[in-house]
């Protein structure tokens, strides 16, 4: 509460040393306050995860970036409505999500999409590659495949788990549900991937 | 125990969600039952996948963090939020003129988010059309988020001017209305 009652200056002031040790609230707090520099922190910390998140939903990589710019424009922007219910994290992720979602709903409006617009990651052709990796590559190919092909509220929750490492309350936090959904979707999404995979996961 | 409940312990235990209770009830079902254990074994497969997916991943480009903090920066503040048109003395006793203003503050709240809203959006959709027409004719990417920002900017300030009008003409309300009310008192 005392960080709240600091002016621009003090906070700009405090923030010059060991911004990135503070904790995600006080940053929120010195960037409500006018520090640039703590959001930038902020930025910093957060861009590996909400780009692996991006790139988890959208194969385009320009579109990735310009996706990941506008959920920092976002989270600046908004940053006056985020109340401190829920971790700052699961906050800036579930901009992220949304922020995706919306960019995918936009493409599949403006001109009708294909299947591979949805893989959630780029697939390498197998090449020259030796026995090993041939097989590797096919795996990762048929789970991209699989992942793809799953209703999107089951989808969904697979990216949050397997790319994010998300817990369950954290990504019930993300989606605005119930932990007891989460489980339940990630059942019954794993069940099809094993289904689909069925030969080839031993 | 069926295959699904099973498959629901073997999950929980995987993602680190399982309970003491019930890890030591899974332990016991491995045990006991090979079946059990080709079950388990099938989960842990699909789990190394992933990880292994994970690993592979490329991280963000070189410099995202640094341009993304620069361009916010370089944005101009948002607008403040429209406020609601409240008047908390002013109409005390006068229960009848106060359900008048709330109806008129509501109003305009109302007007002022719908009118925001349609603004975000339209931004949202020249942004994202601009953006487009970099990918696809392939032109500077810079320059094209300088001409955006431009027009953000500009953008923040035709909604500053529409907020400070639409204050000014509640003020007139407020003052015309208090008028009124001091007419009824008298």
């Amino acid at each position: 509460m005392a960080v709240q009652l600091l002016d621009k200056n003090c906070a700009r002031t405090a923030v010059t040393d060991g911004t990135a040790e503070l904790d995600d609230a006080i940053l929120v707090t010195r960037t409500r306050a006018g520090d640039e520099r703590a959001f930038e922190e902020l930025v910093r910390r957060y861009t590996p995860k909400v780009w692996s998140l991006v790139t988890g939903m959208i194969r385009d990589r320009d579109a990735c970036e310009d996706v990941v710019q506008d959920v920092f424009f976002k989270v600046h922007t908004k940053l006056d409505l985020f109340e401190g219910k829920s971790r700052f994290f699961t906050w800036v992720y579930r901009i992220a999500f949304n922020t995706a979602t919306d960019w995918l709903k936009k493409k599949r409006t403006d001109r009708s999409i294909e299947t591979e617009d949805f893989t959630l990651f780029e697939v390498e052709a197998p090449g020259d590659a030796p026995d090993a990796g041939l097989r590797e590559n096919e795996l990762e190919g048929r789970l991209a495949a699989a992942v793809a092909e799953l209703p999107e509220k089951y989808r969904d929750i697979l990216v949050l788990r397997e790319y994010e490492r998300l817990s369950y309350d954290e990504i019930a936090e993300v989606r605005s549900c119930s932990p007891g959904t989460v489980e339940s979707r990630l059942f019954r999404a794993r069940a099809r991937l094993k289904d689909k995979l069925k030969g080839l996961l031993f | 125990m069926s295959h699904d409940e099973i498959d629901r312990l073997i999950q929980a235990e995987i993602d680190g969600e399982i309970s003491a209770e019930d890890e030591a009830r899974l332990q016991q079902l491995l045990a006991e039952g090979p079946e059990f254990g080709a079950r388990y074994r099938e989960s842990r497969s699909l789990a190394a996948l992933f990880a292994a997916e994970r690993e592979r991943r490329p991280g963000p480009p070189e410099g995202l963090a640094e341009r993304i903090a620069a361009r916010v920066a370089a944005a101009p503040a948002p607008a403040p939020e429209g406020r609601l048109i409240s008047f908390p003395t002013l109409f005390r006793g006068v229960a009848a003129a106060a359900c008048l203003v709330l109806l008129v503050g509501a109003g305009f709240w109302a007007g002022q988010r719908s009118t925001s809203a349609a603004s975000s959006s339209f931004e949202t959709d020249v942004v994202e059309k601009v953006r487009q027409t970099v990918r696809e004719r392939d032109l500077p990417r810079d320059e094209a988020d300088r001409l955006l920002d431009r027009f953000r900017l500009e953008r923040e300030r035709l909604e500053a001017e529409r907020q400070e009008g639409i204050r000014r003409a509640a003020e007139e309300l407020e003052s015309g209305l208090q008028g009124l009310v001091e007419r009824a008192g008298r």
